[in-house]
């Protein structure tokens, strides 16, 4: 070790550490929409903030393992069939559910 | 979001050149050029020299530090036999880049299902046309769904592309949002005129 530790030399591009930010913006888009989801239906947005770590933790993990592993593939398909799963759980709640009188600000 | 997503399509489809180019190694006289050039065309040789161990084999290494990314290329080729004849594992950058791609349409597919969660639920109801929230925001929820799912094709496409060298396939998801959006303001704008001449 002669040279300083560079993070360019341990990660070209910084590509890793982009990846692994992603995915924790990811987690929060999660996030907020499983808050936005609580005043809408409970259970629901319980689900949804239940998967936040779960994203999380995947992308600590991706970054540790090598960007080749064969759980991969299977880890993003599970977010894709999640985001889809919430998609049409949403659909159905807006779609059974009866007219919404809306939010109203406090003072009107 | 739309501003993650250009840099890493960008990164994901423009090849070796580009890639380096936002990777900002270019030209660059730091003392890991030598060993950052080398990935890239160190893939093919990891691969058909197995033997050769996570070492990479053109690294001029002057600190005799491989790096992660370089063995993890290396160990990954090897173990990538289930890729099939022909495949060799692309610079990890690329893999990463792909990756963020992914990630960037997941988060604008639950951007658009909120959205239209918002629209339905939040939204006071437009006076005279009770269904003008629901025209709205429905599409924008199955829109969210379609490109999540569509985002993960298009990622295992750009998966195989990238293995075996060959060009990365157009993206259809940009003309599916474009037009999806575009087919939803001009519904905004019709409700929004029912409900004034009512």
């Amino acid at each position: 070790m002669t040279q300083p530790d560079d993070p360019e030399d341990r990660d070209p591009g910084l590509a890793e550490e982009r990846t692994r930010l992603a995915w924790i913006r990811t987690a929060i888009s999660f996030a907020a929409l499983g808050v936005a989801l609580l005043k809408v239906d409970v259970p629901l947005g319980i689900t949804v903030v239940a998967m936040v770590p779960l994203i999380w933790l995947s992308g600590r993990r991706m970054a540790w393992h090598a960007p080749h592993g064969e759980n991969r593939p299977r880890m993003l398909l599970l977010i894709a069939l999640g985001v889809a799963a919430i998609g049409i759980a949403v659909l159905v709640l807006v779609l059974t559910r009866g007219n919404s009188p809306g939010f109203h600000p406090p003072h009107s | 979001m739309t501003g993650s997503t250009g840099p890493d399509q960008g990164g994901a489809t423009g090849g070796p050149g580009p890639g380096t180019g936002s990777a900002g190694p270019a030209g660059g006289p730091r003392p890991g050029t030598g060993r950052r050039g080398p990935p890239a065309s160190a893939g093919p040789p990891a691969g058909s020299g197995p033997a050769s161990g996570p070492g990479p084999p053109a690294g001029p290494g002057p600190t005799g530090n491989p790096g992660p990314r370089t063995g993890g290329a290396g160990s990954a080729a090897v173990a990538g036999g289930t890729a099939g004849r022909g495949d060799t594992e692309p610079d990890a950058r690329f893999t990463f880049a792909n990756e963020r791609t992914f990630l960037a349409w997941s988060r604008t597919g639950l951007a658009l299902i909120v959205a239209g969660l918002g629209i339905v639920q939040l939204l006071p109801p437009f006076p005279g046309v009770p269904w003008g929230r629901h025209l709205i925001g429905v599409p924008l929820i199955v829109l969210g769904a379609i490109v999540a799912v569509a985002g993960y094709v298009e990622w295992v496409r750009n998966r195989r592309a990238l293995r075996r060298g060959e060009p990365v396939p157009r993206s259809f998801l940009p003309v599916i949002l474009t037009a999806t959006i575009a087919a939803i303001a001009v519904i905004s704008a019709v409700v929004l005129l029912l409900s004034a001449v009512r």
